[in-house]
């Protein structure tokens, strides 16, 4: 190696061949079986969408993964701003550091797209292909987010530039004018010139990004203040910025200290400004639409209740992602030391820790419906009917009676936040690098990924549902068998371990009773049984048997990874 | 007069309303080895990063070698070799990798030298970074920080959390990059005992002040320890000429101060007392007796 | 040459190695004409600055303890040097002080103090006489 460009592509080759390769087998692997699963006769090149489906997963593991592993030490996860902090303080210069790997990974993604496209593409779908436009297409989009996620610290002003380049590319600013026929890779650019607007932006945005991270590089940000000699914690600083009363801490019992402790930091705070932040942003976007698409039906039901359910959820993620406490910093999962060693049993810290945690998702839930419905509709004119609607459907909901909607709002709450609390506990243990579990997470994944892929797109109408029946039929057996089967052994595990004792134990189970007694009742209640239209019978019962023990399954998951964490 | 190397004037900085250096002075010549002391968080850390360009300066100039580290970051960084507080290096890479990375960014890098030390330190060329425990950490980082023979050396910590084996063989290669012709050093630390042996010239820093700067030999010259009593118990501390500290309680006093120690002695014996030990000062008890909290007796000295 | 440092002593470290090195002159562990360790490895071994250790030697030499041969090491003067001589007085005088100064915290008379020298003395040469 020689000269720092040089030093900067052998370390970004370093860390991205092994994902490199995955990305290119894995992409043609799949892409194989799933045309050796289904139906002979269906040709590719009436549903080339899926083949790109699985194509930009694959982008999108590549570059989580490479991008990860290239953060130096003392850089939280994702942290914003430019990730090569060493290289600051080697003598290179501020535009190699920037452009080489922009440049890098530009060509990465070409090489990541077109390689396992064209051996796809020679040997089963044979398509035709436009290089040039799908090759800028896809350097736009990955370029782009590059440089929106180096050129600041700051977070709000990160914030606006997503938003600037998300109006830009809505509104075609950022690509040449493209003409796709349909099911194919066939592009028409209607001219050459078109191509300019875009190349403009795009070294816009590089001579952004360079005089930002030239900044960075002197301890500045752009629109930003300077940097603070000492991380501090989030969470402090919300405590600062929103000044709410502040109860003191309980000194009656541990019980009630940990849950002073947990709702401090992942309680009100959290969920009143998650809740906020997400309904402005839900708002800004609204806005956006409706200002550039004025006039009636501009921004449709479906769109805005999209819009809503997907910014809940990633504020959800967001607030559901350390709830067992495991960070990732440094290249490597972090645990709290003064965690482990309170003196507070394991299953008592794991619940209060998961209350909270989801509790404050329900709280940001409801923050976030309320402002958005509150004030959305004095902002913009056409939220006025979607909330009409919204009012409508809950009148609806309403006249199932007091008793018969209860039920159906805690157990959709229920299966929610079971749902949460699985994401949290898987994730924790891919943080925590269980070979295993990682291995055995993504396998069941790309299995699952496949069904979904398949039916989805080769199936349509009644097709659908039919394959969806069969599907659910057929795998459903497998999990009745299981999920009970991972609870016994996962209880024995916690039993022997003394994280939860014979009286807890007999609670829980009762508890899992209890909400299988909801759920028959749910199911046979006249209103509801026709949902699912299936025959009462083996198949119900056991979808009834899954359905009730999920949640216990999640909550002795998370009882085991608590154990997993504290005791190594 | 000798060349000098880093030249910082008038430097101020402040994040947000904590005032991080005040006013600071400093000069670094060819050939000498400096010491920043301070308490944690004395700023230290920030005076360095402005050598280093990694912050710019707001009010006041730095220059190194003539050229402002955030304007030519590329000319004036290669002739710097950086230890951070932090040791900053990546954790995915090996050591030997490491190496290679760091050789490619420094035209002087001298790869026989990088192989002696990690010989002398025993390292293992083909670990991971992640894997390395703190010592050898620092180890790692300070290798990359002297292999290319710089100019100017900057060290930040370079001992700190590290255990008595470790820091011996940092504070080695730290003296073998001083016997080097015409290299300069520059080190914080809060382990007085290494400035002490390292240091030509200290400079104290206080709250983002500078509240010594000169050579050691002075310092320690200008700087005594004397132990004094009395023959009725004192109440209060006993105010003395050109004491900066005085400790005791009763009957037995001592103090450091600074200047003639004549005096000191002179005060000493007004105020009814006798001086019965004196000895230079070491860097220790000048430093606790500037930046500490003078506990004396059952009075706090003013 | 074996010299070790305290840098918590209260003495400068440059100073500290002088005395070691005139001590050993003094009582001809070092003899003269023999060559003592140049600064570098010198500095490496006590883990000290060079400078410190070219303090020391220039002081050293500036005493006439010790001189350089250009570019071949350094070496001890002559021991008939009144130099020495000066030396050895010069490290029992600082030893006589101390004592005085002790003796005079511990409030003994001139008297008291050269009588329990001499006591001592001949305690000491009573004892080497029995072993012999």
């Amino acid at each position: 190696m020689r000269g720092p460009s040089q030093a900067l592509l052998w370390s970004g080759v370093k860390l991205s061949w092994p994902p490199l390769l995955t990305q290119i087998v894995g992409v043609v692997l799949v892409i194989f079986l799933m045309d050796l699963a289904l139906d002979p006769e269906t040709d590719w090149r009436t549903n080339i969408e899926a083949a790109e489906l699985v194509l930009i997963i694959g982008l999108v593991f590549l570059f989580t993964t490479t991008l990860n592993r290239m953060q130096n030490s003392g850089r939280k996860f994702a942290a914003l701003g430019f990730p090569l902090t060493l290289e600051f303080a080697y003598p290179v210069s501020t535009g190699t550091l920037v452009f080489v790997p922009l440049f890098f990974f530009s060509c990465l993604t070409q090489v990541a797209v077109f390689v396992p496209a064209m051996i796809v593409n020679y040997l089963l779908i044979d398509a035709e292909v436009s290089y040039l436009p799908i090759s800028f297409v896809l350097f736009q989009f990955t370029i782009v987010p590059l440089m929106l996620s180096w050129w600041t610290r700051n977070g709000l002003a990160s914030l606006a530039g997503w938003l600037i380049a998300f109006y830009l590319f809505a509104y075609g600013y950022m690509l040449p004018d493209l003409s796709r026929t349909e099911s194919s890779w066939l592009i028409e650019v209607e001219s050459t010139g078109s191509y300019l607007v875009p190349s403009l932006i795009t070294a816009a945005f590089m001579a952004l990004t360079y005089f930002g991270v030239r900044q960075q590089r002197s301890g500045e940000t752009l629109l930003g203040t300077s940097e603070e000699p000492f991380e501090h914690n989030p969470t402090a600083n919300l405590r600062k910025l929103m000044p709410m009363p502040a109860s003191p801490c309980p000194t009656s019992s541990a019980l009630a200290a940990e849950l002073w402790k947990e709702s401090q930091m992942n309680g009100v705070y959290r969920a009143l400004f998650a809740g906020l932040a997400g309904a402005g942003i839900i708002l800004a976007i609204l806005g956006i639409i409706n200002f550039f698409v004025p006039g009636e039906n501009s921004i449709l039901f479906s769109n805005a209740t999209l819009l809503i359910v997907a910014i809940y959820l990633s504020v959800c993620i967001a607030l559901t992602v350390s709830v067992f406490g495991v960070r990732h910093a440094n290249g490597v999962s972090e645990t709290s030391v003064f965690d482990k060693t309170t003196a507070i049993s394991t299953a008592r810290q794991a619940a209060i820790r998961i209350s909270v945690c989801l509790g404050s998702a329900a709280v940001a839930g409801i923050v976030l419906v309320a402002v958005v419905g509150l004030l959305g509709p004095l902002l913009i004119a056409e939220l006025r009917d979607i909330r009409a609607q919204y009012v409508d459907a809950l009148i609806t909901f309403a006249q199932l009676g007091f008793f018969g909607a209860l039920l159906r709002t805690l157990l959709i709450v229920l299966a929610f936040l079971t749902g949460l609390l699985l994401f949290a506990t898987f994730l924790t243990w891919f943080m925590l690098h269980s070979k295993r579990m990682t291995a055995g997470v993504t396998g069941l994944g790309i299995y699952a990924f496949m069904l979904v892929i398949g039916i989805t797109v080769f199936t349509a109408g009644e097709e659908f549902d039919a394959a969806l029946e069969q599907v659910a039929r057929g795998h459903l057996w497998l999990v009745v068998l299981l999920i009970p089967l991972a609870i016994a052994f996962m209880l024995r595990e916690l039993l022997a371990d003394w994280v939860i004792s014979r009286t807890q134990l007999c609670w829980m189970l009762v508890v899992g009773l209890a909400l299988q007694g909801l759920n028959l009742i749910w199911l046979f209640g006249s209103a509801n049984y026709g949902a699912l239209d299936l025959q009462i019978g083996a198949s119900a019962l056991s979808y009834l048997v899954v359905q009730g023990l999920i949640p216990l399954l999640a909550i002795t998951l998370s009882l085991w990874t608590s154990n997993r964490i504290r005791h190594g | 007069m000798n060349e000098s190397i880093v030249e910082v004037s008038n430097l101020s900085r402040s994040f947000g309303k904590t005032v991080a250096l005040d006013n600071i002075d400093f000069r670094a010549e060819r050939g000498k080895v400096y010491g920043l002391v301070g308490a944690n968080g004395a700023g230290k850390t920030t005076l360095i990063k402005h050598l280093l360009g990694l912050l710019r300066a707001k009010t006041g100039s730095v220059r190194i070698l003539g050229e402002d580290p955030v304007r030519s970051p590329e000319a004036v960084l290669k002739h710097i070799g950086y230890l951070s507080e932090e040791r900053d290096i990546p954790n995915w890479m090996s050591i030997d990798e490491l190496m290679r990375y760091t050789h490619a960014y420094h035209a002087n890098w001298d790869p026989s030298y990088a192989t002696e030390l990690l010989e002398t330190f025993a390292l293992d060329p083909a670990m991971k970074i992640n894997t390395l425990s703190r010592g050898m950490r620092a180890q790692v980082a300070l290798i990359t920080a002297v292999a290319h023979r710089p100019t100017l050396l900057i060290l930040d910590e370079p001992s700190s959390g590290l255990d008595a084996i470790v820091r011996k063989d940092i504070l080695n290669a730290v003296v073998r990059t001083i016997s080097e012709e015409g290299r300069t050093v520059i080190f914080s630390s809060h382990l007085l005992e290494e400035v002490e042996r390292l240091s030509d010239h200290v400079t104290m820093i206080h709250q983002g002040r500078v509240t010594l700067d000169s050579s050691l030999e002075s310092i320690n010259g200008s700087h005594h320890h004397s132990t004094f009593r009395f023959e009725d118990a004192q109440s209060l501390a006993p105010r003395v000429e050109t004491a900066v500290s005085v400790v005791g309680e009763g009957r037995f006093w001592s103090a450091i101060h600074h200047g003639q120690p004549a005096l000191f002695q002179e005060s000493v014996t007004k105020l009814g007392g006798q001086v019965v030990e004196s000895r230079q000062a070491t860097l220790e008890e000048v430093f606790v007796s500037r930046a500490g909290r003078a506990v004396a007796g059952s009075e706090e000295k003013a | 040459m074996h010299i070790t440092i305290n840098p918590k002593d209260g003495v400068p470290i440059y100073r500290q190695i002088a005395n070691q090195i005139r001590y050993m002159v003094a009582s001809s562990l070092l003899q003269p004409g023999e060559e003592i360790s140049p600064v570098r490895t010198l500095a490496l071994s006590l883990n000290v600055t060079p400078n410190t250790v070219v303090k020391a030697y220039d002081e050293l030499e500036a005493a006439g303890v010790i001189y350089k041969r250009r570019g071949a090491g350094t070496y001890i003067s002559d021991a008939q040097s009144p130099l020495a001589e000066r030396e050895r007085v010069r490290i029992i005088e600082a030893r006589i002080d101390a004592l005085l100064a002790e003796a005079h915290q511990l409030n003994f008379e001139a008297g008291d103090l050269l009588e329990l020298v001499r006591r001592r003395q001949q305690l000491l040469g009573e004892n080497r006489d029995k072993k012999e």
